[in-house]
């Protein structure tokens, strides 16, 4: 089967997958307590008049099935409707914030995948030696440190008593660069977050790398491999790690939503304007279109990551796409 | 035999694992004349793959060559460096594995996988080094090879994932070829053709061939000469017509009775004759002949001294003392 096709197969699968979400992630929300009336009244309290009203603006006073099919006719014409809170459509909101996420993402997984696939590959060379000991530690530590700690910890390194980096936001606000000043600043306060998530993403991407390696090396064809002449680094390189990446891409894929969970954990601490702060508060004010948009747009998220993750697989391995 | 493709003296190789030390390679002596085939057999831990990979210096860690001289092409590979060795191995002397199925990198197309060797010994460029693998391709007689080139591993049969193989191996005219049971992964049928496929390629390109297995059929087809070892030992070596109609050590007779005759009427006796008894632990040898364990003619002095290697016609050697005259 051609790429192509096996494409094309894939994003039909997404369909259902997304119509089962849109499903579930309505039926949660509304199944949870609290109801965005309350948050809008607040403490004070109103008449029973008034929240009725209001239920009615919302459509809240309809039956949940009615508001589901309703919610599912408008989802389907590329409408998530307006936040409770702000009045602003839900998808502008989100597309908004998207980026500096994506950003954020994309930069600490790269940097992940980038240092736990070179420590990987450096402690499988020699297993059991001193470098992999001392690299198997930092993996086993970066396993175990919560990134809010974490990340709390770099803020009071390298943020405050080095003064190395700034402590919050994306950008610095007061001096509004912009062009090519503006790209280094948003570099600059990226770096905190990214490497904070990094680290703590890194040991899984090592772990598997180095035992994958491991696993990969003892095949017979790298022994062939080593018979033809072939330098050690080449017979690593060229013929073990694209054979002992497999795996690897594998576990990646399925870590996307573990991914997008830490990402909001960074965001908070770092003061990130990313989605995940956005559903924070989308949480605390129970403004349920806005959370339904958000996790419908995770979900969409998570599918594509996972059809890329795919592709990337069936161009590594070459007995996929013909299967 | 006028010239030598390779002389090897008194090798030893040693495994230094955690319970001990394995003794694989005791003391063995071997010279394979140029073009010349040499079929190495034995039970399955004799040492077999442990020789050969002493020969390419690509023993694991906890292996170490004791001792002995591997002489090739006016170098000692035992004491050769790892670049020295690099320049050796696809090169000059090549190896051809026993599974097929996994000898081939599953994620590369099996052109660029001869093609490196010649890139790397040859200093060919991509497009010569893929022309030239697909005229080797059609040598060892895999059909439309230009197109096979493209290929992934898991698209080619066994028989002819060895094909690719045997290409490789042949590819810079090495003087020495180590094939390791080549054909033991593959049917009887595929086996047959693989062979004859060797000899004649082996005989057109001169090269010398050790051909490991334990299957006495695929010697007395193949091998100009047959050194048979036993727990780390050549206990006796001879011409191929010599050892099949007088083979000396008890061992050898027991390996011989051990191969079912397909000649026999269907009435006559086909039973397997296994030799008794186990292969010793190379770990603790006993005393004296190695193969004192297991064998009929065991007497007094097999027990006190090791019998060394004899040569009792031209050709002909054995390590027994039943022939140490
Ligand atoms: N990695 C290793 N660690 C410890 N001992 C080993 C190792 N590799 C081989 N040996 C020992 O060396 C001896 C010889 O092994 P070798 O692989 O050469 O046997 P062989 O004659 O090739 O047998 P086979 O017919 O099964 O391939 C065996 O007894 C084995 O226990
Ligand atoms: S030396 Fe003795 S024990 Fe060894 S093979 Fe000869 S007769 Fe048998
Ligand atoms: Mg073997």
């Amino acid at each position: 089967m051609s790429l192509i096709l096996y494409l094309l197969k894939r994003l039909l699968y997404t369909l259902p997958l997304m119509a089962g979400a849109i499903a579930i992630i309505f039926f949660l929300i509304h199944a949870a307590p609290g109801d965005p009336v309350d948050y809008l009244i607040g403490e004070a309290g109103a008449s029973q008049e008034v929240v009725d009203r209001l239920r009615a603006q919302m459509g809240l006073d309809r039956p949940v099935i009615v508001q589901f099919g309703i919610y599912a006719f408008e989802v389907l014409a590329g409408n998530l409707g307006y936040s409770v809170v702000s009045g602003a459509p839900v998808l502008t909101l989100i597309l908004e914030r998207f980026p500096a996420t994506l950003l954020l993402m994309a930069t600490q997984y790269t940097l992940a995948a980038i240092i736990g696939i070179t420590l990987g590959v450096v402690s499988a060379r020699r297993p059991n030696s001193a470098t992999d000991n001392v690299i198997t530690f930092f993996s086993l530590a970066s396993f175990a440190i919560p990134v809010f700690w974490l990340g709390q910890m770099m803020i009071l390194i390298f943020g405050y008593y080095l003064d190395w980096f700034p402590i919050q936001g994306m950008t610095n606000l007061r001096k509004g660069y912009t062009g090519f000043a503006y790209v280094l600043d948003v570099a600059y306060h990226l770096t905190l977050p990214a490497l904070t998530l990094a680290i703590y993403n890194v040991g899984l991407v090592l772990r598997l790398t180095r035992s994958s390696v491991i696993q990969v090396t003892g095949q017979d064809y790298i022994k062939v491999a080593r018979a033809k002449g072939l330098s050690e680094r080449t017979v690593l390189f060229k013929h073990a790690l694209r054979n002992a990446l497999l795996p690897v891409v594998t576990v990646i894929g399925v870590e996307i939503p573990g991914l997008i969970a830490g990402a909001v954990l960074a965001e908070t601490v770092f003061g990130w304007p990313g989605l995940g702060r956005l559903t924070l508060d989308a949480i605390n004010a129970r403004d349920y279109p806005l959370l339904m948009g958000m996790f419908l747009f995770i979900c969409l998220f998570v599918i594509l990551a996972n059809l890329v993750v795919d592709l990337l697989y069936a161009a590594l391995d070459p007995r996929i796409r013909y299967s | 035999m006028t010239s030598l493709a390779i002389d090897i003296r008194g090798l030893r190789t040693e495994f230094h694992t955690h319970v001990g030390i394995v003794k694989s390679v005791r003391g063995v002596d071997m010279r394979i004349g140029a073009g010349e085939i040499l079929g190495l057999v034995g039970e399955s831990g004799s040492g077999k793959s442990v020789t050969a990979h002493s020969i390419m210096r690509l023993l694991p860690s906890i292996a170490r060559i004791m001792d002995g001289a591997i002489l090739f092409e006016g170098k000692d590979l035992v004491a050769s460096t790892e670049k020295e060795m690099r320049e050796i191995r696809g090169n000059r002397i090549s190896m051809i594995f026993q599974e097929p199925m996994t000898s081939l990198n599953p994620v590369l197309r099996v052109g660029p996988q001869v093609a490196e060797v010649l890139r790397l010994h040859r200093g060919m460029a991509r497009k010569e080094a893929l022309a030239f693998a697909a005229e080797l391709f059609s040598r060892v007689g895999i059909p439309d090879a230009a197109r096979r080139l493209e290929a992934y591993p898991h698209e080619m049969s066994g028989g002819m994932r060895q094909r690719v193989m045997i290409a490789m191996a042949l590819a810079c005219s090495p003087k020495l070829i180590i094939a390791d049971e080549p054909t033991t992964a593959l049917d009887v049928t595929i086996q047959a053709q693989i062979l004859e496929l060797l000899r004649d390629l082996v005989a057109n390109a001169d090269a010398a061939l050790l051909l490991i297995t334990h299957d006495l059929g695929v010697v007395s087809e193949t091998a100009d000469r047959v050194a048979v070892m036993y727990a780390g030992q050549i206990v006796e070596m001879a011409p191929v017509e010599r050892f099949f109609s007088t083979p000396l050590h008890p061992y050898s007779i027991g390996l011989m009775r051990s191969v079912p005759r397909l000649d026999e009427d269907e009435q006559g006796d086909r039973t397997l004759y296994a030799i008794g008894g186990t292969v010793p632990n190379l770990m603790n040898l006993p005393r004296g002949c190695a193969f004192q364990s297991r064998c009929a003619h065991v007497h007094e002095r097999c027990r006190i001294e090791e019998p060394a290697m004899r040569p009792v016609a031209d050709g002909h050697e054995v390590r027994c003392w039943l022939h140490d005259s």
